[in-house]
């Protein structure tokens, strides 16, 4: 049984699970922030988070994050530049974990929150364990992307010896930094219960 | 309105079922049958070693931040690196917006973090649980997901292999201090358990009333 068919909600604040009026506001018992059988708009919220995400991720990338400076040369560096610079300096297991971070786990963020989201409003049967998985990955892998963040204000408080070399972060930076955030906001509103409203195409198990 | 669940009912928080909530144990979490989700209310929650270990943070938290991780040289010219220096070189060329997240992130979320289960913990043994528990484990709620050490240290580790053919480098005190802050803020989250202190919050308010 459903905690939702009880009357029950249960609080993503406290974890109080609780009974509730099943039309108005109402404000959890144990800690007194609104509490609903299922967050409010989730679904919209989400697609908010995650298509202005979407729209960061194109100067996040074009711009550069990082001008590096020193005697012979001097160059500005975008996310990609900076992997494909690790990789030829033959330091390809850094660059796969920079890759990753940076470009592989916002956009796979990005795609999978999309699918989440999609599957959720079309409202058909599917494989919910699957898209379950998929949820706590992306909730899992988020935090990792702002591994480049702290790389850039590592290197930018090192390497300042002005004329001789020096490391200032740019624009790009700023951009990155959105869509970092605007991701976990996303992953955020979603609400995973949505996913097991909907019907299962396996086997349905009753007894639960 | 439905009728006010049983003590020991609790709905998944990932899928609404309505499990029965085992006795909490030492060994393991229980699980969801339906969705797999680990109930961590389920653990067996020890005040005592809440405080022991936040408290032992807290304290090593202080080098860490202070002293300087990364010791640097270029050609004869010294630099080093500590958590606030890196997030005010941010601030100072303009990027106050990814420097406030740097700060948050790395800073001010794990420190508040531990804050809040050494303070709730100590709550709980002085048995003078009350509503800035209540406060505080709200506070908790919130910052736990922007606590990042971790991402930190790996960062740590990529700034510094991009470094090596730059300028020689050492990884001095404040770099081991923050490694033992990352193992100890990850046990206090682990040996903490917010679903009993808002029970013994909630118990506080029926004695009261």
């Amino acid at each position: 049984m459903l905690a939702i068919n009880a009357q029950l909600a249960h609080c993503r604040v406290c974890g109080k699970l609780a009974s509730r009026p099943s039309e108005g506001a109402y404000a959890c018992p144990r800690c007194h922030t609104p509490l609903h059988f299922r967050t409010p708009r989730a679904i919209s919220r989400s697609w908010a988070f995650t298509i202005s995400a979407a729209i960061g991720f194109v100067p996040a990338n074009l711009y550069p994050i990082m001008n590096v400076q020193s005697i012979d040369k001097s160059f500005t560096s975008t996310i990609m530049s900076g992997v494909i610079d690790l990789a030829q300096n033959d330091m390809l297991p850094i660059a796969i974990v920079v890759f990753v971070a940076s470009i592989a786990v916002p956009l796979f963020k990005l795609l999978g929150i999309a699918v989440l989201l999609i599957i959720v409003q079309r409202g058909k049967p599917i494989k919910r364990q699957q898209a379950m998985r998929m949820y706590r990955f992306i909730d899992f892998i988020g935090r990792w992307s702002m591994l480049d963040l702290f790389v850039i204000s590592i290197l930018a408080s090192l390497v300042s010896f002005g004329q001789l070399a020096s490391i200032e972060a740019n624009i790009g930076a700023t951009a990155f930094a959105a869509v970092v955030i605007l991701t976990l906001f996303a992953a955020e509103s979603f609400d995973p219960r949505l996913i097991w409203d909907l019907q299962d195409l396996e086997h349905e198990r009753t007894d639960l | 309105m439905g009728k006010a669940p049983s003590a020991t009912t609790t709905a998944c928080q990932e899928c609404d079922l309505l499990i029965q909530r085992p006795a909490p144990t030492k060994s393991n979490e229980a699980r969801c049958p339906r969705c797999g989700h680990r109930d961590s209310a389920s653990r067996y929650y020890s005040a005592q070693s809440s405080i022991a270990v936040s408290l032992t943070a807290l304290i090593i938290a202080i080098p860490a931040h202070l002293y300087p991780q990364i010791a640097f040289t270029l050609l004869g010219r010294p630099a080093s690196y500590t958590l606030f220096e890196g997030a005010l070189t941010l601030f100072n060329s303009g990027f106050w917006w990814v420097g406030c997240m740097i700060l948050l992130c790395t800073v001010i979320a794990p420190l508040l973090v531990l804050m809040c289960i050494f303070l709730i913990s100590l709550s709980w043994i002085l048995r003078r649980v009350n509503e800035t528990t209540a406060r505080l484990l709200k506070l908790l709620h919130y910052t736990t997901n922007w606590a990042m050490l971790d991402v930190y240290l790996l960062s740590m580790i990529v700034s510094l292999v991009k470094l090596q053919d730059m300028g020689k480098f050492e990884l001095s005190t404040g770099f081991f201090c923050l490694i033992a802050l990352l193992v100890l803020t990850t046990a206090a989250t682990l040996l903490f358990n917010s679903e009993a202190c808002w029970d013994a919050v909630e118990r506080q308010r029926n004695a009261r009333h």
